[in-house]
């Protein structure tokens, strides 16, 4: 297939597919600003400026920031390395679009497919459509991150003592400085902005496979692969080796490598990564343990109807979503507890607020960028099944079961992933830490977690105002 | 004729300025099975839709037993659909994630009947109609006749008043539709069921007791009898 031909066919859509064009580069871009703020924070100069005070004056200043997080240098790494994972959710969501409106392309691929194309190469004009998505967001995202550095506030006046933590030991005597709020003042290297532009397309279209990585397109239907066999609880085997890392890093932590050390960060590093896949993954063989154990016990029509739907599409996107969201979680919860732990090994300081501040920022954009992630694969579950359902109300169901069922479905799976993540990042905090410390309270993960839970329920209860429409008897004429 | 059990009366429904039912009237007894029959367009569809309580006519009125129906709620219709309408569409109506017997057994739980006795009347249905060899199997893994036969048995299994079958013959061929028709209506007639039948095939028509003839949204000519 030539790649004129690749690229008209994966253009030949209509209305639905703008829609999932513009949400996937929407994603690609805020993977792209989340990608170049890890990149900044990581390669922030050390060293210290002037900065000019207004009337002629200078002070030459050993912080430069109002946030602790970004003037302590041994914490950037850890930061820079927070911000990429928070480009993961963004991607998911981009991979996530390429099911929007699916049902439409997949018909028009099923055309393409009588016509004579082969499966791979259907895959490919999705892959491809979502590529090309990419690149244009990725684009846009380098664009919104130089606006956003022209945006960013200038310095303000700041008094260091109001932070304990800040750099104890240097008290200056006149009290305020004048600090930048937002690291506007510094760019990474300029190979990073192409890698990046390379990253993002790529990584989405890796995702984008995965997500269609279940549907055979035969020229006859659209049809998922049948059944799932027994669970896979070898994800487990992930969490246990994360585990098992952060023993060793605890043990790392004793010795002294010296300052410009990446043992402990790696350490920590592929203990926490271990620790999220484990758990994203762990969220598949869970849900479909909750959803068969729901199809014995819960024997009214809706836990019915939703327990099978998931057990037929163990990765519908709306669970791949909840994936990501207990993975960033997860992580999230590890990261702050080793960090915290860290600092406090290391060099006996604790980091200021702007830990909890700026990671409460971070979970929130993500809860957000899941939860309409989500909303989509809801939305997108109930189009395509939207014959069955219309059928189903012009039996007599009533709506109000069906969209229970959305619910269930909704909610099934994610109470005991996000239960999992949250007991393994407590676990993770208890066994990274080097000094028994009060870090975060127990109420606060799962705080957290009902946070999550009631996003997803919310975006499953927004899906319901698609759910009337698809039901009309009028889709009982459609094809 | 017998007491009717549903009666249509100047039924008139417009999609934008397309008048798919003109002041349409119809009566049908109980036990009969009627086959809605007329060219493509005419407003059988819509016919049907109107007389199964599932939209509601611009004007005129549908009384199911005396009921008006326009004067039921739409939760009270839904209800009425429930217990005493089947419906059975030309094809897709199944849930693809559900083996067929859960399928034919979903009406009933809906209903309010406990899993296990859904279960053996879905069973029994799936029996009676000759598809008992794919109750575990999903619709997918159906042939057209079986799920439609499958789809039978999920309208029937509530054992309604009234079935509504819209062109059920329409994706199979001829053998797999005889073979559809030949269940529904012996097991119609079987327990005094009434059918309405929509077709635009004179052949599926002769199953019928009688047959009403739709042109552009309203009768043709008086009822011919099959
Ligand atoms: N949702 C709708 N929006 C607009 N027009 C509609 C809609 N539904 C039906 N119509 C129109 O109403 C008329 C009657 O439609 P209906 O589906 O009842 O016909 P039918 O006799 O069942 O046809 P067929 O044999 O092709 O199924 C047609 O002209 C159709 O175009
Ligand atoms: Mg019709």
């Amino acid at each position: 297939m030539s790649v004129s031909t690749l690229v008209k066919l994966a253009w030949a859509g209509r209305h639905a597919d703008r829609f999932r064009l513009v949400f996937t580069a929407l994603g690609a871009a805020l993977g792209t600003v989340a990608m170049l703020a890890a990149a900044t924070v990581y390669w922030l100069p050390a060293t210290e400026i002037i900065t000019p005070l207004p009337g002629g004056y200078t002070i030459e200043m050993h912080h430069r920031y109002t946030s602790g997080l970004l003037n302590d240098t041994a914490a950037r790494p850890w930061f820079a390395a927070f911000l990429l994972v928070l480009a993961l959710p963004a991607l998911v969501f981009a991979a996530q679009s390429a099911r929007l409106g699916a049902p439409a392309r997949d018909r028009r691929l099923m055309a393409i497919r009588l016509a004579g194309a082969t499966p791979g190469q259907l895959r490919l004009i999705a892959v491809a459509e979502t590529a090309v998505a990419c690149v244009l967001g990725a684009l846009v995202g380098i664009g919104a991150y130089f606006a956003l550095r022209q945006l960013a506030p200038g310095p303000v006046l700041f008094n260091p003592d109001a932070d304990p933590y800040d750099f104890p030991g240097w008290r200056p005597g006149n009290g305020l400085v004048l600090r930048l709020p937002l690291p506007s003042d510094a760019l990474p290297p300029v190979w990073v902005f192409p890698a990046v532009a390379v990253c993002i397309p790529v990584l989405a279209a890796a995702l984008t496979t995965i997500a269609l990585r279940r549907l055979t397109i035969t020229p006859l239907a659209v049809t998922r692969l049948p059944r799932v066999r027994g669970l896979r609880w070898w994800p487990l085997a992930a969490i246990a080796a994360g585990f098992g890392l952060l023993a060793l890093h605890r043990i790392l932590g004793r010795v002294d490598f010296g300052d410009k050390d990446v043992t402990l960060p790696l350490s920590a590093w592929s203990a926490v990564i271990l620790l999220g896949v484990g758990v994203s993954l762990c969220a598949v063989p869970l849900g479909q343990l909750a959803a068969r154990i729901a199809l014995r016990h819960l024997r009214s029509a809706a836990p019915q109807l939703a327990a099978r739907w998931i057990i037929a599409d163990p990765w519908n996107g709306s669970r791949s979503l909840a994936v990501a969201l207990v993975a960033v979680c997860g992580a999230a919860t590890a990261i702050e507890g080793i960090s915290y732990g860290r600092s406090i090994g290391m060099t006996g300081r604790a980091l200021n607020g702007d830990v909890q501040r700026f990671g409460l920022l971070a979970l929130a954009m993500t809860l957000l960028v899941a939860v309409a992630g989500l909303l989509f694969a809801i939305v997108e579950g109930l189009l395509t099944r939207r014959r069955a359902l219309a059928s189903l109300v012009a039996a007599g169901a009533p709506t109000a079961v069906l969209a229970r069922a959305v619910l269930w479905q909704a909610l099934l799976p994610t109470v005991p992933a996000v239960a999992l993540a949250i007991l393994v990042g407590q676990t993770a905090i208890a066994t990274a830490e080097t000094l028994p410390s009060p870090s975060d309270p127990i109420w606060a993960q799962t705080a957290l977690g009902v946070g999550a839970i009631a996003g997803i329920a919310a975006a499953a209860s927004l899906s319901l105002i698609v759910l009337r429409s698809t039901v009309k008897v009028t889709e009982l004429r459609l094809e | 004729m017998n007491d009717p059990v549903l009666q249509a009366e100047g039924l008139v429904r417009s999609y934008g300025k397309t008048q798919a039912l003109r002041g349409l009237s119809v009566t049908i007894a109980s036990g009969e099975i009627v086959a809605v029959s007329g060219p493509s367009g005419c407003g059988k569809s819509t016919l049907l839709h109107c007389l199964a309580g599932i939209i509601v006519p611009d004007s005129g009125a549908v009384r199911y037993r005396g009921q008006p129906l326009g004067e039921m709620s739409e939760k009270q219709r839904s209800r009425l659909r429930r217990t005493s309408f089947g419906v059975l569409f030309q094809f897709g109506q199944l849930v693809a994630e559900l083996p067929a017997v859960d399928n034919v057994g979903l009406p009933l739980l809906l209903g309010g009947y406990q899993k296990r006795i859904a279960d053996s009347k879905s069973l029994e249905w799936l029996q009676r109609l000759g598809v008992a060899e794919v109750a575990s199997a999903l619709p997918s893994e159906m042939s057209g006749g079986q799920a439609q036969r499958v789809a039978l048995a999920r309208a029937m299994v509530t054992e309604p008043e009234v079935l509504f079958a819209d062109e059920p013959t329409g994706a199979l061929d001829s053998l797999a539709g005889e073979q559809v028709l030949e269940v529904l209506t012996s097991h119609a007639r079987q327990r005094n069921m009434t059918v309405v039948l929509v077709t635009h095939d004179a052949k599926v028509a002769a199953y019928a007791d009688r047959e009403v003839l739709l042109r552009d949204g309203a009768q043709l000519a008086a009822e011919v009898p099959a």
